[in-house]
């Protein structure tokens, strides 16, 4: 534990974010869209949209890299949602940059990167119009969100949306196939299947999931990535269903008590429930679709604070009595 | 040119418009850098507005809005307001200047909590008597304080031209401007209103088409497309007309904004077509099904693909599902389908936790709907079918234009219900507002039962009438046109 090379404690998101466009992988008609951006300049005000880890930070920031060249240090402010973003500093700090006189050449503007917009308050995004329209001949704004739906509409009313879908398996491994090239991971093909299980569409999981099970056990298999991730391996889940499906109620609760009693709480449970039952092809159309459902209810009462292994034993007996009932 | 802002009271004189962010103004205060390539001149620069025959507007609005602004003054106070977009700020900018008249507008200062310049801003009369103050931007304890506001409202002089020109928010009740302009309020202190509508498809292609010139490779059917992602906002279409213009077909807005791709999503779940051959793992699975007549072949596409990269917001594509289904459907099963659309409207609709729930609402209803969808031998019999846009939306637009001025509208404003209530709007019977139940300002006289008239359909259209008498005020409901009753 002692001492670690410094290499080797810079996250793996990080020291494999890309620094260009090209190297993004995926989404490759957005990617097309701002490269054009990035080559012509005059970029209109963004929201970008995209679930998690697909890359939406990672390309706002290529994209302005490209656009500024050597200026982006100066001409590029960004806000998280860890910073404060109250109408305080909505109005100030933004305002004070946008003030700033950065030359640069035509076509090119300053760049505010709010990321995670949809977490800004309402006020916040209100006073986020006014600076918007205000300062439009020199500073552009580029929002990044889980739903474009979320940002009043005053403000999509003014960008233009880029939309970046989930990352499929295949874009994933692609990726974490590189990745584990340069760091010489040891690994077998199931272990990455679970990688990509553990992620559910998300690289940054992903990544993290592949760091995490090389610096605790070194080799990346199925066992080690569940272990480490801390989530019931998927295929007792699926002998469940299976279980569910034959109507067998006795053993098919036994995997959710096991589940249980190695700590895993209720709401860690019905998710990977939900996440395995969906792709699951051992269980019958029709079966599915209640299985879903019942595990949907179940997973609002678990959220609405009933978390007890009494609400995952009645899912379990529901789910037994439907090929029966069907 | 900068806007000057003082402390205290921040006013700038007349055109003091930033918003047409690329406005002629722009171009002439010239920042230093010449523009060489073509490109680079945006689209905006050339097609803002200068005189009234260029504004796309609706004349009937416009004249409006001209009427108002032509009175002799003092004018009173105008509520403008419309959803963004939809030529509210161009047309005060560009009449008041053909009007030669001086407007001042409200730029926010920099401490308003506690502070009183608002309020100063209001009291003060512009520089000449014939000029008006403009306010686009609320401070932000308005919206806090809602009693405080109306106080100040009532306390404005009566010599005073007042225009607050504010953006409708369906996404916020909390910064919607009609939660401030109540009917209520308007018709109290005497408020003039005039609320601007979305832009038609046709008007928005009209406008593109002015804007793109003759020269251009853009077709028409593009212009078309393009104005219905723009949905009635003609800035969002004069955006993505400029992204058009400069790189091409194909990189001016995502192909999944296209209302054809999402038809074509709708279309897979409600055609629900299945495949001509089975894989046998299928087969397999489908055999532990007790029930024989419940099984199926596989479907034709993957049900969690669609699901999960679906980019359209889930209640939008549940909704097109809730109303296109009733085409498809066999009438035995659809009950099936609304069981778990109307699921998925009440338990899984979390609020808070809507990434994780409209995960469940989705899988629900889209394998609800594709497996009691089903028919042996259906695919031949059905016929090509349009799809269009849920009837809810029409029929709100259709109801604003039944409104006849200065008569207080009882058809529920949209924006009344759909934050709280989420397929409330798809349904076509609205709720009467509470809002005006929480007025204590008089009494409703139903001539007929809420029942009845609400046992009347999605097409009833409800207009009232004010009868002043004795300090209160009486509703009087009057139906109107009931003749169209074949929706589904
Ligand atoms: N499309 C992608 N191609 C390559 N790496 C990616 C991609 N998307 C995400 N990553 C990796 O995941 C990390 C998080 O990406 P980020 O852009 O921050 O995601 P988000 O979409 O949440 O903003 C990055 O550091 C990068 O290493
Ligand atoms: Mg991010």
């Amino acid at each position: 534990m002692a001492d670690l090379k410094n290499s080797e404690t810079i996250p793996w998101v990080e020291k494999y974010r890309p620094m260009l466009l090209n190297d993004i992988v995926g989404n490759e008609h957005t990617i097309e869209r701002l490269k054009h951006f990035a080559k012509h300049g005059n970029v209109p005000n963004l929201i970008i949209s995209g679930p998690p880890g697909c890359g939406k930070t990672t390309s706002i920031w290529a994209l302005a890299r490209e656009l500024l060249g050597k200026h982006v240090k100066e001409a590029c402010l960004e806000l998280n949602a860890s910073d404060d973003r109250g109408i305080d500093v909505v109005r100030n700090k933004i305002k004070t940059f946008a003030q700033t006189r950065v030359t640069l050449p035509a076509g090119r503007h300053k760049m505010i990167i709010l990321d995670e917009a949809d977490s800004m308050t309402e006020g916040a995004q209100q006073a986020l119009r006014k600076t918007m329209e205000g300062y439009s001949k020199t500073t552009r704004f580029a929002l990044a969100c889980n739903q474009s739906d979320k940002i009043i509409e005053p403000l999509q009313s003014r960008c233009a949306i880029v939309r970046y879908m989930k990352l499929s398996d295949a874009e994933m491994l692609l990726r974490l196939q590189e990745v584990a090239a340069m760091e010489n991971v040891q690994y077998d093909d199931e272990g990455l299947v679970a990688i990509l299980f553990t992620a559910q569409g998300d690289m940054r999981q992903a990544l993290n999931n592949l760091q995490c099970t090389v610096s605790g056990y070194g080799y990346v298999n199925a066992e080690n990535v569940y272990k480490v991730c801390d989530e019931p391996h998927p295929s007792m889940m699926e002998d469940m269903f299976v279980n569910c499906v034959k109507g067998k109620v006795r053993e098919a609760s036994e995997t959710i008590h096991l589940l249980y009693r190695l700590g895993y709480s209720p709401e860690d449970i019905i998710n990977t429930m939900f996440r395995v039952c969906k792709v699951c092809d051992k269980i019958p159309e029709l079966l599915k679709l209640e299985f879903l459902r019942e595990i949907g209810i179940c997973h609002v009462r678990i959220v609405e604070g009933l978390s007890t292994l009494v609400q995952l034993s009645g899912l379990v007996a529901k789910m037994c009595m439907m090929n029966e009932a069907s | 040119m900068m806007v000057t802002t003082r402390k205290k009271r921040s006013t700038t004189v007349s055109d003091a418009f930033n918003d047409d962010s690329t406005g002629k103004r722009a171009k002439r205060s010239g920042t230093s850098t010449k523009t060489t390539q073509a490109e680079s001149v945006t689209i905006e620069c050339d097609t803002t507005p200068m005189t009234s025959n260029d504004l796309h507007m609706h004349s009937r609005k416009l004249s409006e809005i001209r009427n108002w602004l032509s009175k002799p003054a003092p004018r009173g106070i105008l509520s403008l307001i419309g959803p963004p977009g939809s030529g509210k700020s161009t047309a005060v900018r560009v009449l008041s200047h053909e009007l030669k008249i001086l407007t001042s507008e409200w730029l926010e200062c920099d401490h308003e909590i506690e502070d009183d310049s608002f309020a100063d801003f209001l009291h003060c009369r512009p520089s000449t008597r014939t000029g008006i103050l403009l306010v686009r931007h609320l401070p932000q304890s308005t919206y806090n304080d809602l009693p405080k506001f109306h106080e100040l409202l009532r306390s404005i002089p009566s010599s005073s031209s007042i225009i607050f020109c504010l953006p409708s928010t369906q996404s916020s009740w909390h910064l919607n401007p009609t939660r401030l302009f109540t009917p209520m309020i308007c018709l109290d202190l005497g408020i003039s209103q005039i609320t601007t509508n979305p832009f038609a498809t046709t008007f928005l292609t009209k406008a593109m088409k002015r804007v793109a010139g003759n020269n251009s490779d853009c077709r028409d059917a593009e212009l078309t497309e393009i104005a219905k992602i723009a949905d009635g906002d003609l800035r969002k279409a004069l955006i993505i007309l400029n992204l058009r213009l400069r790189f091409g077909k194909g990189n001016a807005y995502d192909k999944a904004d296209s209302p054809i791709s999402l038809f074509h999503a709708v279309g897979r779940i409600v055609y629900a077509k299945r495949a001509e051959k089975t894989s046998s793992s299928w087969k397999e699975a489908e055999r532990l099904l007790n029930n024989e007549r419940m099984r199926r072949p596989q479907p034709d596409f993957d049900v969690n693909l669609l699901v999960e990269e679906s980019p359209y917001d889930s209640q939008k594509l549940i909704s097109f599902v809730f109303e296109h289904s009733p085409r498809f459907t066999p009438m035995s099963s659809l009950h099936k389908v609304f069981d778990a659309i109307s699921l998925s409207d009440s338990t899984l609709h979390v609020w808070n936790r809507r990434d994780v729930f409209d995960q469940y609402a989705l899988q629900t209803v889209v394998r609800n709907s594709l497996f009691y969808n089903y028919q042996e031998n259906a695919g031949e019999s059905r016929c090509k079918y349009a799809f269009t846009n849920p009837l809810s939306d029409q029929l709100v637009k259709e109801m604003r234009k039944l409104v006849p001025e200065n008569e207080v509208s009882m058809c529920w404003r949209k924006e009344y219900y759909t934050e709280t209530v989420p397929m409330m709007s798809r349904m076509g019977i609205l709720p009467p507002s509470m809002e005006y139940f929480s007025h204590n300002l008089g009494s409703f006289i139903w001539l007929k039962g809420l029942d009845q008239w609400k046992a009347q359909g999605s097409h009833q259209i409800v207009k009232t009438r004010v009868v002043e008498e004795e300090g209160h005020v009486e509703f009087d409901i009057v139906d109107t046109d009931d003749s169209d009753t074949d929706s589904f």
